[in-house]
């Protein structure tokens, strides 16, 4: 399976190329992202849509702040899912989610490795 | 003219967010920033009166850590109603047309949508704020110089017409009561 893209631009303007800044926006980022994959977790598990609807929306906008339109655009998309009543498959869509948001944190963790 | 010290809230319960909204407003040095994970928190520091914001940039969901915590519109017509002069920008993952114009009706100075490129527009906006803020100030002098200015020609008048009633000759010129 492929890492989820990182928009470098994204990044760069966002930090303007300043790699202590990247190293703590990413630290921050990877605290959330467990707090609210393990919310969305909880929310599919006692089956309550809205818990995981919020996480999502969080969710949504830290990876177009971080670079991921991939993760951005799949969050937008179980977002909408979990507004209606009856999703399809949503489990199987949430379980493949998080597998890739773990592979976006592990390709974003490489950027920091790679920087010169 | 030196721009005033002006105190701007940021009230989000998103961490990264608000470390880089933070981060990018900091250079604007003529800010002063406090940080606020609910509107409950900041409304009991503006009732304290230790800190009166100029600003405000507030989220519109503010319930993904504390569910019991109000969203942000309420916050707003709270904020309004303590003082309609607060400037309250509200951000949000919410591109839906309505959630802005609703923000906008009860009293937002402007709505920003949480994408990419968030922070370079909310440093825009906060900008547009403070023109806006030093537009009216201006306003406010320019009307009290103006009625000042029309409470002393009134005055002198005035003053004119009692010399004039008293039989004095203002002008030099020979007057009917001669």
């Amino acid at each position: 399976m492929d890492a989820p893209l990182i928009d470098k631009k994204t990044l760069d303007s966002l930090t303007g190329g300043d790699e202590k800044k990247l190293e703590k926006y990413i630290g921050i980022f990877s605290v959330q992202l467990t707090r609210q994959l393990a919310q969305i977790q909880q929310g599919i598990d006692s089956n309550d849509l809205e818990i995981v609807r919020l996480s999502l929306h969080t969710l949504k906008s830290q990876f177009a702040y971080m670079g991921l339109p991939e993760l951005n655009k799949m969050a937008q998309d179980l977002e909408a899912q979990a507004h209606s009543l009856n999703p399809v498959n949503f489990p199987a869509s949430i379980s493949h989610f998080i597998e890739k948001c773990k592979e976006g944190e592990e390709a974003l963790k490489k950027v920091i490795v790679s920087t010169p | 003219m030196a721009q005033e010290k002006l105190i701007l809230f940021i009230i989000d319960d998103d961490p990264l967010q608000t470390e880089m909204m933070q981060d990018k407003l900091k250079s604007l040095k003529f800010l002063t920033l406090h940080t606020f994970g609910t509107g409950e928190l900041a409304l009991a520091e503006i009732n304290k009166g230790n800190h009166k914001p100029h600003i405000i940039i507030l989220d519109y969901f503010l319930n993904t850590v504390d569910a019991k915590a109000s969203n942000g519109l309420s916050i707003l017509k709270k904020l309004k109603e303590i003082n309609p002069e607060f400037q309250v920008i509200m951000v949000s993952g919410q591109d839906k047309i309505e959630v802005a114009v609703n923000c906008i009706k009860f009293g937002a100075f402007d709505y920003v949508i949480k994408n990419e490129s968030v922070f370079v527009r909310l440093e825009q906006v906060v900008l547009k704020a403070v023109k806006e803020r030093n537009l009216l100030k201006e306003n406010k002098l320019y009307k009290r110089l103006f009625i000042a200015a029309c409470f002393g020609f009134i005055s002198i008048i005035a003053f004119m017409g009692i010399l004039w009633g008293m039989g004095f000759d203002l002008f030099g010129s020979k007057s009917f009561k001669e």
